[in-house]
């Protein structure tokens, strides 16, 4: 078999930090035409400030719309951070090594991306911190309620952001000081101050490493908890039949982790192609990426499935419609039959195959398709679901999305990759003393006459 | 107070016709925004009470069947514990009040409300010059991006509850009268306080006829229907 | 095991020539003394009580209603949790190129032979079973088809399980070829013949290793989606189904999960005991005991998020369905089981498993996982004994809450048997299939070894791309 290259420490800070000290000219065409779509977007935003909720599609009683359906598709991609991250850092699994940074980065901006909708959907967006911690309204001693989900989300999200960047935060800590060695002017100065003294001594290490492990542990909770409560939002309805289910908050996590990671291996590729990384983000990753979505994948799909048996199986009128809706008339059909192809069908066969798995062009273009299902699977939950809410056929309803929401969506997407990027541009993406452990640790084991890649393992 | 109020209201199906008097009453009654054909297209027009049509059989023998419709007041609200903000709570009349200087807008009250009878102002509300000075000075004119709904004209409580009071008196069945109510031409429509156990609508609630649409959601709601007696047809409270 | 290094560090590796592991591995699969006879007597005496119970009840009950067997149900249930779900220990690790899992895998699988009891137990499960024809099952009356699909729900109950028994079998034969072809040649007679035959003239050649180990992904990864679809609807055609108005859709999902954990505890008490009994003390050690105690732990919580995930849904929607189905459920006769259950399968996890050094050693997952392996026997009473005493099990809504069916002679004595059966099945499976798989752990020792890192000795994990 082959072996992998060897790499040097100077190769590796070399290669990883490119992007940071010399920025290619592309880069700044591609941030320019992502700012023009943000830009969009807050033009949008203010038309719908300016004109009233009513420039958006939602009606009665669709009362929840696209944005919605964003949120939610937000708040799933943000799951691979910690999914990746910690999980795999805790199973002391190697081949996280370069996923983890952009993994978590992804997380950020995704996660902030996500709680900006809230601020677009409702209907007096500066009355909005009411509801959210630590505003509230307590100047005037009125807290919220806490029995409404909407008070528990944007405290399940805020820590959870929180944690993400503080997590990142941390972990950056001795690529800064390898930054701050190699910078000048104000970027010396405030890469000298993020890195808090770093001088990478054994206590130092010893405390980076403790504090990896004790944020992994604890971010753990808080990752299941906050989808949970995503899907609480819906869940917890008793007027909407399709979203009354209890399976939704163990359904919502799974299925944000199957779009989170497909999000991550997008992520990766691109990089890997932007910046020519093959030799960081190797073939055997998305290899074991690609094994980790099988799995992800078959297990989201079986809740899929025995959410949709058990909303059939009471027989009851109301949500039999329903589902005679999300699956048979137009066009929420299409949307149906696009989502499980793309969602399951057609990227876990594919992935079965040794030869897809390893090769990077079809590993962006499947994950890309898992995350359009899953864009459409939010859709299909959330719009039919109001559209045939209770047996009273009088109310029963419809929903267009309107060019404003539209542009916000389009524009949520530009604000996520115009955050990765420009993230990109500052801090190195991959981490490089991660890298480096990887590199030290790697070694070889001899079976007979083939050499099998080896680590070695500390417990 | 002696007793606790809960204020309730029984619905005859069977003597309603459909007429949408009570819709035109509550509609100037309580300020609420001209409904353009558009706002009915866009499915964003506010009615607080409206006449929900319903077929029964297949043509050519076919009836209409008319539901008025308004926000059912429940015991369990559940519209009201997912508010984040407390816009919507129960006060001890057993009425489920919308406080809209502190609605954010979130229409999470909207879509768990089983029956759709809370309206979302999409729009900052406007009116012809000419019916400027029809508003009703004692109900507040929403602004855009809150949510309101069915009030049993509170307004109207507070009134002759304040009246009784400077007369020294207690409000009786009948003193409250709610736009819709009061513009019903076949007194379909009846509204008191349930507590009140001579009150005509405590009454009608013992009535054989009596169903709670949704009754199964468990909410409890305080308006109560009257199945349509039909001498054709067994099928009754086809919607419950 | 091997213990050196300057600073003690401790490496924990096998130091064993697969001549002499397969010598002592196979010897001990061969001895077979009067303490172990005497066992598979007593055994076999709780089996023979198992069959009085179950002709009691049947007298007593007969077969015609469904309504006595809820304890049997709850026994199948208990066995498919625990015996039948021990695979997934030996087949999830397998896939993620784990090493650990080396030496306990053989004893994962071999508990696949229980499934020859569960499927004895299903057939009076399956005759009482109500017919589809007044109720709801997750086949989709009227929906898809006309009327019912032919032999709805039996058929398809029936047919799941005889899938997971076959692809347990299947499974448990495929891993021991390798070995089977080993010892053909060191033991003699009837059981060196049986051997010769079972290893269907496996030479290790390279081809064959392919096929081997092509066969047993697809067999792991089949026996996962088997299983997972078993628990799915035994679950939901021998409890939810027979409660009208329950649509709990993260039960199914709880029920499989409830597997996994219990398989972890189940596979954690064995080897315990395996080690205990067995020369096997420096083949099962701390590590690996230490590596399913985290998965153990992960997966108490997870099942806690699952139950807690429906509790929730019902506890805020308050309908007057949902709070009966709580009562019927959880806080109404069963409520002290219920508390028993959670204590068992989620406190004592957590309270016990967190502390680093219990967690890291082999007496102290040992105790939580028979707690766990305790608890679900509750729980699955709890499920199956309520759904099955709802009187009217048809309908829409759950018209009374039934009151909680104590245990009659019978009932226990069933209980008895089928747990017996499950450790006969087991004791008797473990003299005839060498307990730790030889080429696995053959494989682990050139995949593991020992080498100075900067002078501290360290294990290198070598994974195969």
């Amino acid at each position: 078999m082959q072996l992998r290259p060897v790499l040097t420490e100077r190769d590796i800070n070399r290669d990883l930090l490119r992007p940071v000290l010399a920025t290619p000219i592309w880069f700044y065409i591609l941030l320019g035409g992502l700012a023009i779509g943000v830009c969009a977007a807050i033009g949008g935003f203010a038309w719908a400030i300016n004109h009233g909720t009513g420039v958006y599609g939602i009606n009665r009683p669709v009362m929840w719309g696209f944005l919605l359906v964003n949120f939610v598709f937000w708040v799933g991609i943000s799951h691979a951070g910690v999914m990746l991250s910690a999980i795999l850092r805790l199973s002391n699994a190697e081949w996280r090594r370069p996923a983890t940074r952009a993994a978590e980065v992804l997380t950020i901006f995704a996660l902030g991306t996500a709680a900006l909708h809230p601020l677009f959907h409702t209907g007096r967006p500066w009355r909005i911190y009411w509801s959210m911690p630590p505003g509230y309204d307590l100047g005037r001693g009125i807290w919220p309620d806490i029995r409404s989900p909407f008070v528990w989300d944007p405290t399940a999200i805020s820590t959870y952001l929180t944690g993400t960047t503080l997590f990142v935060i941390l972990l950056l800590i001795p690529d800064l000081a390898v930054l701050r060695d190699r910078s000048s002017g104000l970027m010396h100065k405030v890469y000298g101050f993020m890195s808090l003294g770093w001088k990478g001594n054994t206590r130092q290490w010893k405390l980076q490493i403790i504090a990896g492990f004790l944020l992994s542990a604890l971010i753990l909770p808080v990752f299941v908890s906050v989808h949970s409560i995503v899907s609480w939002d819906f869940a917890v309805q008793i007027a909407v039949e399709g979203w009354n289910a209890t399976i939704f908050a163990p359904y919502f996590v799974i299925g944000a982790v199957h779009s989170g990671v497909a999000g991550v291996i997008s992520v990766l590729a691109l990089l890997r192609w932007m910046f020519r990384w093959e030799n960081y983000i190797r073939d055997d990753h998305f290899d074991a990426l690609a094994r980790l979505m099988i799995v992800v994948a078959t297990a989201w799909f079986y809740f899929f499935v025995i959410e949709f048996l058990l909303g059939i199986y009471p027989n009851e009128e109301p949500e039999l419609s329903l589902r005679m809706l999300q699956v048979f008339e137009w066009p929420f059909s299409a949307t149906f039959i696009i989502f499980v192809l793309m969602g399951y069908l057609v990227p876990v066969p594919l992935w079965l195959l040794k030869r897809v798995r390893t090769n990077v062009a079809l590993m962006f273009w499947t994950t890309l398709m898992v995350n359009i299902g899953m864009w459409l699977e939010r859709f299909i939950i959330i719009i039919p679901s109001l559209m045939r809410k209770q047996p009273l056929t009088f109310n029963w309803g419809s929903y267009n999305p309107s060019p404003i929401e539209l542009i916000l969506v389009g524009g949520s997407f530009c604000l996520v990759f115009l955050g990765v990027l420009t993230f990109s541009k500052f801090f190195p993406i991959i981490p490089l003393a991660d890298a480096k452990e990887g590199v030290a640790l790697e070694t070889h084991v001899r079976v007979g006459k083939v050499m099998v890649p080896a680590a070695y393992r500390e417990e | 107070m002696a007793v606790e109020r809960k204020w309730g209201m029984a619905v005859d199906a069977d003597k309603c016709t459909g007429c949408q008097a009570c819709v035109v009453a509550c509609q100037s009654e309580n300020n609420i925004p001209i409904n353009e054909p558009d706002h009915f297209l866009q499915r964003r027009a506010i009615q607080w009470i409206r006449i929900e049509r319903y077929w029964e059989g297949e043509f050519p023998d076919v009836k209409a069947r008319f539901v008025p419709m308004l926000c059912q007041h429940c015991e369990n609200a559940p519209c009201e514990s997912v508010c984040p903000v407390f816009a919507t709570y129960h006060n001890n009349e057993g009425l489920n009040v919308q406080v809209y200087n502190r609605c954010i807008g979130t229409r999470f009250c909207a879509n768990n409300d089983p029956w759709n009878v809370r309206f979302f102002n999409f729009w900052e509300p406007v009116w012809p010059e000419t019916l400027r000075n029809q508003l009703n000075t004692d109900v507040t004119v929403r602004s855009r991006g809150i949510m309101e709904k069915c009030t049993f004209c509170i307004q109207r409580i507070r009134r002759t509850t304040r009246d009784a009071g400077m007369e020294g008196r207690e409000v009786e069945d009948g003193d409250v009268v709610p736009a819709c109510v009061q513009s019903c031409p076949t007194n379909a429509l009846v509204f008191g306080d349930l507590n009140d156990a001579s009150s005509q609508v405590a009454h009608l609630r013992e009535d054989g006829r009596q169903y709670r649409i949704l009754d199964h959601l468990g909410t409890e709601p305080s308006v109560h229907y009257l199945a349509k007696i039909d001498p054709y047809a067994a099928s009754e409270g086809e919607h419950a | 095991m091997h213990n050196g290094g300057p600073h003690g560090h401790h490496v924990d590796l096998l130091e064993r020539s697969s001549e002499q592991a397969a010598g002592e591995v196979l010897g001990w699969t061969e001895r077979t003394g009067p303490v172990y006879l005497l066992v598979v007597l007593v055994l076999a005496a709780l089996v023979a009580l198992g069959v009085v119970g179950f002709a009691m009840t049947a007298a007593d009950g007969g077969l015609d209603s469904h309504h006595p067997w809820g304890y049997l149900a709850a026994a199948l249930a208990f066995i498919m949790t625990t015996s039948l779900s021990a695979p997934l220990v030996a087949i999830a690790p397998r896939f993620g190129k784990a090493h650990w899992n080396r030496y306990v895998s053989r004893i994962a699988e071999t508990w696949g032979v229980v499934g020859l009891l569960a499927l004895v137990i299903l057939i009076p499960l399956l005759l009482t079973l109500p017919p589809a024809d007044d109720r709801n099952t997750m086949l989709l009356y009227d929906t898809i088809v006309e009327g019912w699909p032919v032999g709805a729900p039996h058929l398809y109950v029936a047919l799941v399980m005889v899938f997971v028994v076959i692809n347990g079998f299947g499974l448990l034969w495929a891993s021991n070829i390798p070995d089977f072809a080993l010892a053909k040649g060191r033991v003699g007679g009837l059981r060196g013949a049986l051997y010769s035959k079972l290893a269907l003239g496996w030479v290790g050649s390279k081809r064959q290793w392919r096929a081997l180990r092509a066969g047993m992904g697809v067999l792991g990864a089949l026996y996962f989606m088997f299983i997972v679809w078993a628990h799915t609807v035994i679950s939901f055609d021998f409890a939810q189904s027979l409660v009208p108005g329950m649509r709990d859709s993260v039960f199914p999902a709880w029920q499989a999960l409830g597997g996994l954990q219990a398989a972890l505890a189940t596979v954690i008490v064995t080897s315990f005991v395996v080690r205990k009994i067995g020369p096997f003390r420096d083949y099962i050690g701390v590590n690996q005991f230490w590596s399913m105690a985290k998965l153990m732990l992960a997966s108490s919580l997870l099942w806690m998020y699952f139950w807690w995930s429906g509790f929730i849904i019902y506890w805020y929607g308050k309908t007057p369905a949902q709070q009966d189905l709580l009562q019927l459920m959880w806080f109404g006769p069963y409520r002290t089981i219920f508390i028993i259950t959670i204590l068992l399968c989620f406190a004592s996890p957590l309270l016990i498993l967190m502390w680093n050094p219990v967690r890291k050693s082999i007496l102290g997952p040992t105790i939580v996982g028979s707690l766990i392996i305790i608890g679900h026997f509750f729980d699955k009473i709890r499920i199956y004994v309520s759904s099955y005493s709802v009187e009217e099990y048809t309908g829409h809504v759950l018209k009374e809450v039934p009151e909680a069916v104590t245990p009659g002679a019978g009932d226990a004595l069933m209980m008895l048997g089928v747990v017996a059966g499950a450790l006969l099945l087991f004791t008797l499976a473990v003299k005839v299939v060498p307990i730790v798989n030889l080429w696995e752990i053959r494989e682990g020792s050139m995949l593991q070894v020992v080498r100075p890192f900067k002078r501290l000795p360290l294990k290198i994990l070598a994974k195969p791309e």
